[in-house]
């Protein structure tokens, strides 16, 4: 069977013959150009939204630092507090201790048989 | 010499030695088709370069086949975005008058040859078909997967667009 291109193969080599008198230099050079532009407004475009976005988030961490430190000190407060409390409840009378340690075991139990 | 896949591989893995090869190889077909599309040097080649740089951002979705096909595809789709831009709709009708493609004088000094000339009198169908599987060599199987066109319409487009393209070369040559 004869190839569809075989009917006008001499009319696609007139074309190829005016397609080979193109100067290919001077266009490559423009578009491996457009695309090292392109490749480095990409890159300068990315590295100025990574600083902006590193900017933001440093701006953010003195609070974020401050934030955690102060949670950290009501933790310990608090802690300190507690057995604080629990040593002047037994100092001034014991059987507080004895009710606090009633009401934890009952806890402690509840707990254990709402689970199984 | 390295083959197109195993250049467009390497392109696809950001080698710009690989791409500029396969741009080299490449240009006259694009640039000769866009050209002959738009029936302009100028516009022909910004629409060339604006192919290169759109097949550069999708060089990874080439799959292997001809990378002739796949670039002229992608030079087909920028032709027809550009002429969008310019709301001119390609006209299918075999009876269609011929659109010129926003042709200047300096242009047209330039296109004297008597193929250009010759290819320019056929009507639009015929002249993107004939662009397309004379010009660029695409198969016409190719050509109708580029423009989406039915592969009868493009060969019938084709054998019409031929037959008056010799008779435009043979009433030119007698003159």
């Amino acid at each position: 069977m004869m190839r569809e291109q075989e009917t006008y193969s001499d009319l696609t080599d007139l074309f190829t013959a005016e397609d080979r008198k193109l100067d290919p230099a001077p266009f490559v050079q423009d578009v491996m150009g457009g695309i090292r532009r392109k490749a480095l407004m990409r890159r300068v475009l990315l590295g100025a939204v990574g600083l902006a976005g590193a900017s933001v988030a440093a701006m953010q961490l003195p609070k974020l630092l401050s934030g955690w430190t102060g949670l950290d000190l009501a933790l310990t407060k608090s802690v300190v507090d507690a057995s604080k409390d629990a040593s002047l409840l037994s100092t001034v009378d014991p059987l507080w201790l004895v009710v606090g340690g009633v009401v934890t075991l009952s806890l402690l139990a509840i707990t254990t048989w709402e689970r199984t | 010499m390295r083959s197109d896949p195993d250049l467009a591989e390497d392109a696809a893995q950001g080698s710009e030695a690989a791409y500029a090869e396969l741009v080299r190889r490449h240009q006259a077909r694009v640039r000769g088709m866009a050209r002959r599309l738009t029936g302009s040097a100028s516009d022909g080649d910004d629409i060339a370069q604006i192919t290169f740089l759109k097949a550069w951002q999708k060089i990874g979705t080439y799959t292997g086949g001809t990378f002739s096909a796949w670039i002229c595809t992608i030079c087909w789709r920028e032709y027809l975005q550009a002429r969008r831009k310019q709301k001119i709709e390609i006209e299918f009708d075999e009876t269609a008058e011929i659109v010129p493609f926003m042709r200047t004088q300096s242009d047209e000094v330039g296109d004297q040859m008597d193929l250009t000339n010759a290819l320019q009198k056929l009507t639009e169908a015929q002249r993107v078909c004939v662009t397309l599987c004379v010009a660029a060599g695409l198969s016409h199987r190719e050509a109708a997967d580029a423009t989406g066109w039915p592969l009868g319409t493009v060969k019938s487009h084709v054998t019409r667009g031929v037959d008056a393209l010799r008779k435009q070369l043979a009433s030119s040559q007698v003159a």
